[in-house]
């Protein structure tokens, strides 16, 4: 196998990485604190800019670039402040969005949120640089060469991504985990036993976001620039069928939908033979994801890979989705 | 001074088209529930639809207007008796809906670029030279726009107040339940607001089209939220609160620009995101009803 491709495969590998780790902080957002983040790529965006400031140093008068503040920090500490920054967002954030509103509103609003911070970037090019973005973030390792780096940077981000695995597992199993999913059922019902619902929900809707900011601190590094372009409104919508083809509220369902949606349709549709012009092959894979999603909410809402009915000593299976999921299946 | 008025004359006339898609898109979303991000891409494709009449075929172009108008209608109803009214009979939430509104309008969206190509397009009804009233000065194009504008609001205003359907349709549009028990056929009134308020949608398309000068597949990015925040801070199914919003968003973006030229859209993001989150039933509702119907909504994930 020629080194282009093998390089090729592992940056395939290290995206699906960062895209698996994405896809589960949405799904911790989504699936267990019952908020749908409409503007999840904000949160990527935070930490991938985070890395980027905290590494390219002090911004230069006259300099090709400009950023409002600029420094340089040794590993792997631009990613720990990367997911400091995503946390502190999503708790900004989450202090004015959750609560007793309709879902649609909640989304919506997050929506907004993530085009006007994305609006603001892009016409104020004093702050990050505007729609030119930040560019040239030095690798993590200078002297290796291009396979070997790949090789490296690769596994990093699966060594990520089994951590981050572990820590979205315990979350799940735990009876805290439990509380939530019943939270995310019946509020009231939960709130009536004594569980605080809008500051839990709130604690993981913060972990959500320092995830997803990870996600974006592994993939700026790994790509060295990031513009606007990167995080417009619909890459949010990417990791949402991700997450409803492969299944809401399950882990290793998270990772097969992001397996599917990556490498078969992203990737897929760029080696369909016929097409020559790039912007047509753009254009279809975000045809074909709308569709994909239509098709799963309508034929399999649960997903590929629906979450685990939960056996109790009682040995009645309760589902935590299986009341309303039950109106959607025929 | 002569800024304010100035900015206040720009106010109006951004008003006046995004009157019409606002109003639209609250009949939709009061009448059926159904938040549909897809109405801005039903505007951009009209819009096109427009272009291609005119430059492609040469028609006439106050007749594409209306063609395109009516082409609003048939993709609007298609959407929702194709798409969004069956997952709503099968009792999909809120989430579910959304979602599937946001694909659609990202298929319309990337379909249009398709068969238009990423360029940009301008529309040419073939109008120029400027009309001055007052201290306002306005090209002949903005005062068409406008009048078009205010007489489309006139005959929906006399529609809506003074016939018997347009009173089914204000009920339909303010409590669906409600109208429904005191005997309005629910389902032809839906049918109706559909093919109504995708007209609207047309007709704005076009004007915003003309408006901007030069558009692109990706033109609904500009309006999606100026069109959301409008209706939003009118209430959902209120036509004339509608119409207030429109009012409010165009001053407050105009007035925004003369302090803060590039971001002038960050004062109507910023409405918006307060009236989502403090008062979803529009500026002038309590606040409580709508609470009290989340809390039901909330009980249901999808």
């Amino acid at each position: 196998m020629s080194g282009a491709w093998v390089f090729y495969g592992l940056t395939l590998l290290t995206f699906l990485g960062v895209n698996v780790i994405a896809c589960w902080a949405l799904d911790l957002q989504f699936g267990t604190a019952g908020l749908l983040n409409f503007g999840f790529i904000l949160f990527q965006a935070a930490g991938a800019y985070t890395v980027a400031l905290l590494s390219l140093g002090a911004p230069q008068a006259g300099g090709y670039q400009a950023y409002f503040f600029g420094t340089t920090l040794p590993w792997p500490l631009p990613w720990i402040a990367a997911m400091a920054v995503g946390g502190a967002l999503a708790f900004v954030t989450g202090i004015f969005v959750m609560g007793p509103r309709r879902r649609d509103y909640q989304a919506i609003a997050m929506l907004i949120v993530s085009i006007m911070v994305y609006t603001v970037v892009s016409n104020e090019p004093r702050l990050l640089n505007g729609t030119s973005g930040l560019s040239g973030i030095p690798q993590l390792f200078q002297k290796l060469g291009l396979v070997s780096y790949g090789w490296v940077y690769a596994g990093i981000t699966w060594a990520l991504v089994a951590l981050v695995y572990v820590l979205v597992r315990r979350i799940r199993e735990s009876p805290w985990g439990r509380l939530l999913r019943a939270a995310r059922e019946n509020r009231t019902a939960a709130e009536s036993l004594g569980f605080n619902v809008r500051k839990e929900s709130l604690i993981i809707y913060v972990i959500g976001g320092m995830l997803a900011a990870l996600s974006g601190a592994v993939l700026v590094q790994f790509l060295s620039a990031w513009a606007p372009n990167s995080w417009q409104y619909a890459e949010t919508f990417v990791y949402l069928t991700a997450i409803v083809v492969g299944g809401t509220g399950s882990t290793l369902g998270v990772v097969l939908g992001t397996l599917l949606i990556q490498t078969v349709v992203v990737e897929g549709v760029t080696f369909y033979p016929g097409f020559a012009a790039p912007d047509l092959v753009a254009s279809l894979q975000w045809i074909t994801i709308s569709v994909l999603v239509i098709v799963f909410l309508w034929w399999r809402p649960r997903g590929i890979l629906p979450e685990r009915k939960h056996r109790f000593e009682e040995g009645k299976p309760q589902t935590a989705s299986s009341a309303v999921v039950d109106r959607l299946d025929k | 001074m002569n800024t304010i008025v100035e900015a206040c004359g720009f106010g109006l006339f951004d008003a006046a088209i995004l009157a019409l898609a606002a109003v639209g898109f609250t009949l939709q979303f009061g009448a059926s529930n159904v938040f549909n991000l897809a109405y801005v891409a039903v505007m951009t494709a009209c819009a096109f639809i427009a272009y291609w009449l005119t430059a492609t075929v040469g028609l006439d172009p106050w007749l594409a207007l209306i063609v395109a108008g009516f082409a609003g209608s048939v993709l609007s109803s298609a959407m929702y008796f194709g798409l969004y009214g069956p997952f709503v009979r099968r009792g999909a939430g809120p989430f579910v809906v959304v979602m599937v509104s946001l694909s659609l309008l990202l298929i319309l969206t990337y379909v249009l670029e398709i068969l238009f190509g990423a360029g940009y397009f301008s529309l040419n009804f073939g109008l120029s030279g400027r009309v001055a009233i007052g201290a306002l000065v306005w090209s002949q194009l903005e005062v068409v726009i406008m009048c078009v504008g205010a007489s489309c609001v006139l005959l929906l205003h006399l529609f809506l107040r003074y016939t018997r359907v347009g009173k089914m349709v204000r009920a339909t549009a303010g409590d669906a339940d409600l109208a429904r028990n005191c005997g309005v056929d629910t389902r032809k009134v839906m049918m109706l607001v559909w093919l109504l308020s995708g007209f609207l949608c047309g007709i704005s398309g076009v004007l915003y089209a003309l408006d901007t000068t030069v558009f692109s597949f990706d033109s609904s990015g500009d309006f999606l939220l100026l069109v959301f925040a409008a209706a939003a801070l009118g209430g959902v199914g209120e036509v004339y609160g509608a119409l207030l919003g429109a009012l409010c968003i165009g001053l407050a973006t105009e007035l925004t620009a003369i302090v803060l030229p590039g971001l002038k859209e960050v004062a109507a993001f910023g409405l918006l995101l307060v009236v989502l989150l403090v008062r979803p039933g529009g500026l002038l509702s309590t606040g409580r009803a709508v609470e009290e119907e989340a809390q039901e909504a909330g009980a249901a994930t999808w």
